[in-house]
């Protein structure tokens, strides 16, 4: 069904893109170093990062180590994995929400939001050549372990349309609905009504992922964040 | 599952296999140093943020200013893309989106403006770059936007910082990087949306080690201007309408999604021409929902 893919030569831009993408992070190390520096003196509660044995990001030619065989890289396109194929709605139940009405799709898409543990390398290689933060780490937003209270939450999002608040409800320390609770933009809001369900739970779609799904929902996305910010 | 809220959207790092027992404190700190690059290139290239590198560059003309390795590579590759389609993508078009209301920032809703109008007749050849110095000049007062550039670029790095991690995905607002495979063992699967239908997948691709990145016509939309959404075709300096999404995979998210809006401006054949020229696959909706593909993405 996929096509076969010829292989096609190297082209510029694509090698360009790469080289910037390595002059820019290998430059990380050096030029945000001091700052980085700096930042993790202030803010005692981030986590150390491991220090580079050596700062050759040189060494790391390749954005991504892959498990699966890949093709040759930077020039390459990508593998030769994917199928395309005709889907009109393979999405799951995401039925136009009703504006400021109560949970209007996080119910029909209850699945645990956790990734599956996967069957990865038991230790992924340890490689400690990537540069440490650049010095935006300022912001210390270091990841702590995500512990959710149980509860239900809401949290406003501001958009140029007006603003929406998103309720979460936590249950097991992990997001089991989304939804939208108010939705007080110019429009109506059944432009974010695929959202909650994504944001519950994109497995409980036929795909991992979407591509460009949600520019436009940022709102509600804020809302989302907002609410969580309550809930830990 | 990491979520935060950065560069005008929201990015979601996933790594495979998160659960698992392992040696947390490194595995937290490499998100954390990815999280980092978005802040980092958000705090370099933002068009919104008057103290950023972009905006205080975008004050001087006609002298040398001194770039950082990020400014500079971000600039250099979005002007190659210019060059590449003769202008009709072009990172000058600054001042033209403030003008059709694209002047300030979404999270905050606070304007913006550089001051600098949109009918000076700037050029991608305008901008000057000197890569022994690493200066950049610009030779007549401009605005850059990055726009197309910077969370590709942004993703590109963290995406480095997670490598060690093999099977991880990045989410910046529908721009993705999925870096081996899904907790299933299998390629992941990415949806196109439909360019008019929100809720539904036009389209499902596998993909492994890719890019994919969207530019869409339903992103932004103009407040100030009916029918105006943020691509904007730098040769009649109008909105771009000849497609209503395109999607292109790429080894880099930068590529992705330049190559992406520089499709988007071309229409269906020259833009298709482009992405076949530089080896990458893509897939291009048109408002009337008529499907353009390179050759392998063609429909058997």
């Amino acid at each position: 069904m996929s096509d076969s893919h010829n292989k096609r030569p190297s082209s510029s831009l694509v090698a360009l893109g790469a080289a910037a993408v390595l002059a820019v992070y290998t430059a990380g190390y050096a030029r945000t170093r001091s700052a980085a520096e700096r930042f993790a003196a202030q803010d005692a509660e981030r986590r150390p990062a491991p220090v580079p044995t050596t700062p050759t990001a040189a060494r790391a030619p390749e954005p991504v180590p892959t498990a699966a065989p890949a093709p040759p890289r930077p020039s390459a396109k990508h593998p030769d994995t994917k199928q395309p194929r005709k889907t009109s709605t393979v999405d799951s139940a995401s039925p136009p929400s009703i504006p400021t009405a109560k949970p209007p799709v996080a119910d029909t898409a209850l699945v645990s939001p956790a990734p599956a543990p996967a069957p990865v390398p038991a230790t992924p290689p340890r490689d400690t050549t990537a540069a440490p933060p650049p010095a935006a780490t300022d912001t210390a937003r270091a990841p702590e372990k995500e512990v959710l209270k149980d509860g239900l939450y809401f949290g406003w999002g501001k958009s140029r349309h007006g603003d929406i608040q998103a309720g979460i409800e936590i249950k097991g320390g992990r997001i089991t609905s989304a939804f939208i609770s108010e939705c007080l933009t110019q429009y109506s809001c059944s432009w974010v009504s695929a959202l909650p369900a994504q944001v519950v739970a994109r497995q409980s779609a036929n795909v991992d992922y979407v591509t460009g799904a949600t520019q436009s929902a940022n709102a509600f996305y804020y809302a989302v964040v907002d609410a969580l910010k309550k809930a830990k | 599952m990491h979520t935060v809220a950065v560069m005008g959207t929201v990015v979601t790092i996933t790594v495979v296999g998160l659960d698992r027992s392992g040696d947390e404190a490194e595995r937290d700190a490499a998100i954390a140093r990815a999280v980092g690059w978005f802040e980092h290139v958000e705090s370099v290239c933002s068009r919104f943020d008057p103290d950023s590198e972009l905006r205080r560059l975008c004050a001087r003309v006609a002298e040398p200013v001194a770039a950082s390795s990020l400014l500079f590579e971000a600039i250099t590759f979005a002007i190659a893309v210019a060059a590449e389609t003769d202008g009709a993508f072009d990172p000058t078009v600054g001042a033209s989106l403030e003008s059709l209301g694209f002047d300030r920032d979404h999270r905050t809703g606070r304007a913006t403006p550089s001051g600098i109008p949109a009918a000076t007749g700037a050029r991608y050849t305008d901008v000057l770059l000197n890569p022994e110095q690493s200066t950049i000049t610009l030779a007549r007062p401009l605005v850059l936007d990055l726009g197309a550039v910077a969370k590709g670029l942004a993703i590109d790095l963290a995406a480095r910082a997670l490598a060690p991690f093999v099977n991880f995905a990045i989410d910046a607002g529908g721009d993705l990087y999925l870096a081996g495979r899904n907790g299933d063992d299998m390629p992941w699967s990415v949806g196109i949306r439909h360019p008019r239908d929100e809720g539904t997948v036009i389209e499902t691709l596998r993909v492994s080690d890719t890019a994919v990145c969207t530019s869409g016509d339903y992103e932004r939309w103009s407040d100030t201007t009916r029918g105006a959404h943020h691509i904007i075709d730098a040769r009649a300096g109008v909105t771009a309408t000849a497609a209503a999404s395109v999607t292109v995979l790429a080894p880099s998210a930068m590529v992705a999604d330049a190559l992406a809006t520089a499709a988007f401006v071309l229409g269906p054949a020259p833009g298709i021409a482009l992405l076949e020229r530089h080896g990458v696959d893509g897939v291009m909706l048109t408002p009337s929902l008529d499907r353009f593909a390179t050759a392998g993405m063609r429909d058997a």
